[in-house]
């Protein structure tokens, strides 16, 4: 197992190297950030001056060596668009999305567990279809058309909550609550398929015929062997969302990472979304790398060599 | 141990932001604003953006000032000019004024701002300005201003010339400076959190007297229904570019109204004429083009009224702007034969840049567009993306960093001043940062146009101008742009021209 | 069989015709989609007041007849649903099963693969291919596609992982079964049922990521009319004229939904442990 780990997190550093090559090529392919920069009013020597200001002007394998030994050293360069310190950007905006994507993984995964169950156990019931379908509309209401209306229904009419911004929890229940829909529905489907597909399984039939109580087979055997589909996707999920909840993001004003990267992916603010994508990457990777670990707990029968 | 600190952080945030909350709703009396986006910059030397402009004007100032709907030039930061020949001003300063930090504002502010603005090593705003010359410290108060070349609008001009105190701003770095700028206006900046709001504080020391609202925040919300749901929730006070659609709804609130500027930007459909698609290098086809569009209808329909048809780029408002010349009536029938006689009795296919940003309602304007050259067989497939991506496209090109243009694309021009050498540089004039035009003759009209300061040979020039944009068609202009605010009751305040909204502006009821 | 799931019935029906709209759109649609009438911009459904029986759905911004861009709209976003999903499946399922199933260099390199792919920003990927390739409908079914296999793999990788320990696969292993035979025979029909949930929730997540990119200005162009579209554009509309994001926004919902009800159906059908 410690060889493992070591190999693991060996691995995960290449994946993050790996990323930022690919962000640091893709950047450079879609398009040139002096031109966003410059006034649509300057002229040609403005841009020319601005492409030097930020170092453009030099061929771009002199780019990547100068960006590749600054970052080593933890320098990630000045915002394009803003002109301040890159890392602190991201960082500063790191607290608003670790609250809003925690929250609402703590909203929808117990709501999701909890409907999922009632369906498996209950298959095929009333209680299934209702629970069944209340998870779908979960899912199957986009995103921003629930952002939208919550404001409109919740914000602008009722004027119970603030319809955008960051600050108290009142600010914190609208965003959490849409973000938490498609979640919770792909929790509930997962956990719900996942234990039908153990309940199924030999040893379960075994403990039923050994006599043990539902209730007990259902924790004891079933759910432990259900965890793992279920976390696997949780991860992906909140992976996902700390590289933003790029939409909820947006229609909430909400000050996370998420619509940092999206404004400076537009912005082809390059130290930017360097800066972002390396901490989302970092973040992204080594909790994967924990949930990979874990299966190993739930589910013995999986080794390590 | 690690994880506590971060827990507690969490809980002391939304504990402080609690009481923040709190604190606004008694206290000093409150403004609160709208912004799509963050402004980019609090230097107001450097690029402006979008958003920028409502930033620097509450916190800078300049000599002089221009008046909200841009017709007159009143005393700033300088009390009294004078031209004393065709290339040197002499302007007299204001006394007693102090910058928010206390430095003096003299001569010696003057001559380093201007210094500054002109510094060719570093990224500046500067394409209004590059004519001037020397600056001479005449005593504390006096300064002359030296151009290289004349100059009929340079007194215009230069109250977009903000004012920045010496010793402070020689003393940070540039990106301190942008992040905690320092100027003489009625508002100083108090808190500024990317992504949450801008906090600016009324100047006790203002020398045109202490604006009566206290405080101004700027909030950044990106999405356009939010933003209009705040104003509906009564959190915002002004929301900028509501939609022409939503003008009854505000209406019909008790609480809310609606303002709209007298516009200043003028939309059009800009072409690739350099290296674009062959049929648009055709002059018939772009007259083709600009008989199909029947600009009144697109207006009404559209923009729900709130614009004003245009014939060429030139705003009514304009030195120089002729009446003789009318936008091109709505004629499908004329169309059709201009396009028969170009050779394409069956029309083209063409696409169409556009985007939401750079234009209103962009994207619908263009589907409508296209459904009206349709109409008379030209085939316009629309393609919209994000303004950046458009920017990109069209800025600085052909350049030798590369680049594709697209042969027609959505464009709109807000001059800042009421003067068209800007626009004519930029779009039309050969070398213009989006200019994809030649014709030498227009060239050197331009450079007249932009330095002759008789006032009558200058409308002269100005008409033969005109006459070549209206027949030649380097663009097609279409309409004036009205912009749209949805204001609350509680605040007294009229849009200005320019767009931005000041502090010193608005009153509370 | 399937008559004995009622949500299974409703989401067979919803889809079955969902299909035929799909098939006869030119047939069954009132209007022309893309023609405009900007004299009847924003007119309600026929039974609000000042609705009228030629446009039953009402008009959008620029008067075009909602229920025709509706019919048409099942079209694409069937189509761009059933390739993502077909084409993100298939590879992912692959790719997973290699990784799981052989283990060793191939599951390392395959899933550091999906590794990056997860990292990365969605939106980033997106941006650069539609300004490199340009907004089209291709386009959006490889941007999605190229970011929905990873799912799979890493699913089907889990659950093969565990399955594989199992005693009849190890059995198989010791009566000497190749490796392939083994892969098909016995461990894909027990992965069978995730990607069979995983594709069903995956349409639904396409329309809706397709809606998404038209919100972030990267969709399919506007002379198409797409649900994604329809709802992107009429979001400013919920209080001004509810009728242009609702009807797209309810026919998004109801395929969701009945892919769902279909889906869950499948998986008890597929899955041959019960």
């Amino acid at each position: 197992m410690g060889r493992y780990v070591v190999r693991r997190s060996l691995q995960a550093v290449f994946v993050i190297l790996a990323v930022l090559v690919v962000t640091f090529i893709l950047l450079r392919a879609i398009g040139d950030p002096a031109r966003l920069l410059v006034s649509p009013e300057g002229s040609r020597e403005n841009l020319a001056q601005i492409r030097h200001a930020l170092g453009l002007d030099v061929p771009l394998h002199v780019q990547f060596v100068r960006f590749m030994a600054d970052a080593v050293k933890g320098d990630f360069g000045n915002s394009f668009t803003f002109g301040r310190p890159a890392l602190g950007l991201v960082l500063e905006r790191m607290p608003a999305t670790l609250l809003l994507t925690l929250v609402a993984l703590g909203l929808a995964v117990p709501v999701g567990m909890l409907l999922g169950t009632i369906s498996a156990v209950r298959r095929n019931s009333v209680y299934d279809n209702l629970a069944t379908t209340l998870a779908v509309l979960g899912r199957a209401v986009p995103n921003f058309w629930l952002s939208i209306m919550l404001i409109v229904v919740f914000g602008a009419y009722l004027k119970w909550l603030p319809p955008s911004g960051f600050g108290t929890w009142k600010h914190l229940v609208m965003p959490a609550v849409a973000l938490s829909a498609g979640l919770a529905a792909m929790v509930a489907r997962l956990t719900r398929s996942s234990l039908l597909e153990v309940m199924g399984h030999d040893f379960v039939r075994t403990a039923k015929a050994k006599g043990l109580t539902e209730s007990r087979v259902l924790y004891r055997h079933v759910m432990r062997n259900a965890l793992i589909p279920i976390a696997t996707v949780v991860g992906l999920q909140a992976g996902h969302l700390l590289g933003g909840a790029i939409i909820t993001e947006t229609i909430f004003a909400w000050p996370g990472v998420g619509r940092l990267l999206t404004q400076s992916i537009y912005n082809y603010d390059y130290p930017v979304v360097q800066t972002s994508v390396f901490v989302i990457s970092v973040t992204f990777v080594f909790l994967n790398l924990a949930i990979d670990l874990l299966y190993a707990l739930i589910d013995p029968r999986i080794r390590y060599e | 141990m690690r994880r506590m600190p971060f827990i507690l952080t969490l809980l002391a945030s939304l504990l402080l932001f609690n009481s923040l909350v709190h604190a606004q709703n008694t206290g000093p009396t409150t403004v609160t604003i709208a912004l799509t986006d963050d402004p980019p910059s609090g230097d107001p030397h450097k690029t402006r953006g979008a958003n920028g402009g409502h930033l620097l004007f509450n916190l800078f100032d300049g000599l002089v000032e221009l008046s909200g709907d841009m017709m007159s030039v009143t005393p700033a930061l300088a009390t009294s000019w004078e031209q004393i020949d065709d290339l040197t001003w002499s302007f007299t300063l204001r006394e007693g004024v102090k910058f928010h930090n206390g430095e003096p504002f003299t001569a010696e502010s003057v001559r380093y701002s201007i210094e500054r603005v002109l510094d060719p090593n570093a990224v500046r705003f500067n394409t209004d300005f590059r004519q001037i010359g020397e600056v001479d410290v005449v005593d504390d108060y006096h300064v002359l201003i030296h151009l290289k070349t004349p100059d009929p609008v340079f007194i215009a001009k230069i109250a977009g010339l903000h004012m920045v105190p010496p010793v402070y701003t020689a003393s940070v770095s540039e990106e301190e400076f942008g992040a905690h700028p320092v100027g003489t206006g009625p508002y100083k900046l108090v808190e500024w959190v990317l992504g949450q709001r801008l906090v600016l504080e009324a100047n006790d020391d203002y020398w045109n007297g202490r604006p009566s609202v206290d405080r101004l925040i700027f909030r950044p919300i990106p999405e356009a229904s939010t933003r209009l749901a705040e104003l509906q929730a009564g959190t915002v006070d002004i929301i900028t570019g509501l939609n022409y659609d939503a003008i009854p709804l505000v209406d019909a609130d008790p609480s809310l109204r609606v303002e709209a500027n007298s516009g200043r930007r003028t939309v059009m459909m800009h072409m690739d004429l350099l290296n674009g698609a062959k049929p648009l290098q055709d002059v018939r086809v772009r007259q083709a083009m600009s008989y199909a569009v029947d600009r009144q209808l697109l207006i009404d329909a559209v923009l729900n009224g709130y614009g004003t048809p245009l014939a060429t780029i030139f705003r009514p408002d304009m030195a120089g702007y002729s009446a003789d010349f009318q936008p091109y009536p709505y004629d499908p029938e004329r169309a059709k034969e201009l396009l028969a006689e170009a050779g394409y009795p069956n029309g083209f296919t063409i696409r169409f840049m556009t985007s939401d940003g750079i234009v209103n309602k962009g994207v619908e304007v263009a589907e409508a567009l296209a459904a009206m050259l349709g109409d008379v067989g030209i085939k316009v497939e629309v393609l919209p993306v994000a303004l950046q991506v458009m920017r990109d496209m069209y800025i600085g090109n052909p350049d030798p960093a590369g680049g594709n243009v697209e042969p027609l694309f959505m464009f709109n021009y807000g001059a800042a001043i009421p003067d068209a050498t800007s626009p004519l540089k930029a779009l039309i004039q050969t070398g213009g940062i989006e200019a994809f035009y030649e014709d030498p003759v227009m060239n050197e009209l331009i450079n007249e146009y932009g330095s002759e300061t008789n006032v009558e040979k200058r409308n002269q020039v100005a008409h033969e101008i005109q006459e070549k944009l209206y027949n030649d068609l380097p663009v097609i202009a279409l309409y004036l742009q009205l912009d749209t605010y949805g204001v609350n009751e509680r605040i007294d305040w009229k849009a200005r021209k320019d767009e931005y909204i000041l502090g010193k502006d608005i009153a509370l009821r | 069989m399937l008559l004995r799931s009622r949500t299974a019935t409703a989401g067979a029906v919803i889809l079955v015709c969902l299909a035929v709209l799909a098939a006869l759109a030119p047939q069954l649609s009132p209007h022309d989609p893309a023609r405009q009438d900007l004299r009847a911009r924003l007119a309600p459904p026929a039974w609000v007041a000042k609705g009228t029986n030629a446009h039953v759905l009402g008009t959008d911004q620029l008067g075009r007849d909602i229920l025709s861009r509706v019919i048409y709209g099942t079209r694409i976003s069937l189509l761009v649903g059933v390739s993502v999903v077909l084409l993100a499946g298939t590879l992912g399922t692959l790719l997973g099963l290699l990784a799981g199933f052989l283990g060793g260099k191939v599951d390392t390199v395959l899933m550091r693969i999906v590794d990056v792919f997860l990292a990365f920003p969605f939106l980033l990927l997106a941006i650069v291919f539609m300004a490199m390739l340009g907004a089209s409908l291709g386009n959006i079914i490889l941007v999605l596609a190229i970011t929905g296999w990873v799912e799979y793999a890493r699913v089907v990788r889990a659950q093969v992982l565990s399955v594989r320990e199992l005693e009849y696969v190890t059995a198989a292993r010791a009566l000497g079964a190749r490796n392939l035979v083994i892969m098909l025979k016995h461990v894909l029909p027990n992965v069978f049922a995730s990607v069979i949930v995983i594709a069903s929730l995956q349409l639904g997540t396409v329309i809706i990521s397709e809606a998404s990119l038209t919100f972030l200005g990267l969709g399919i162009p506007p002379s198409i009319p797409t649900w994604g579209s329809m709802l992107a554009s009429g979001r400013e509309y919920f209080v001004l004229a509810w009728w242009l994001p609702t009807f797209p926004g309810l026919a998004i919902v109801l395929t969701v939904l009945a892919v769902n009800f279909l889906g869950d159906w499948l998986r008890d059908v597929f899955d041959p442990t019960l």
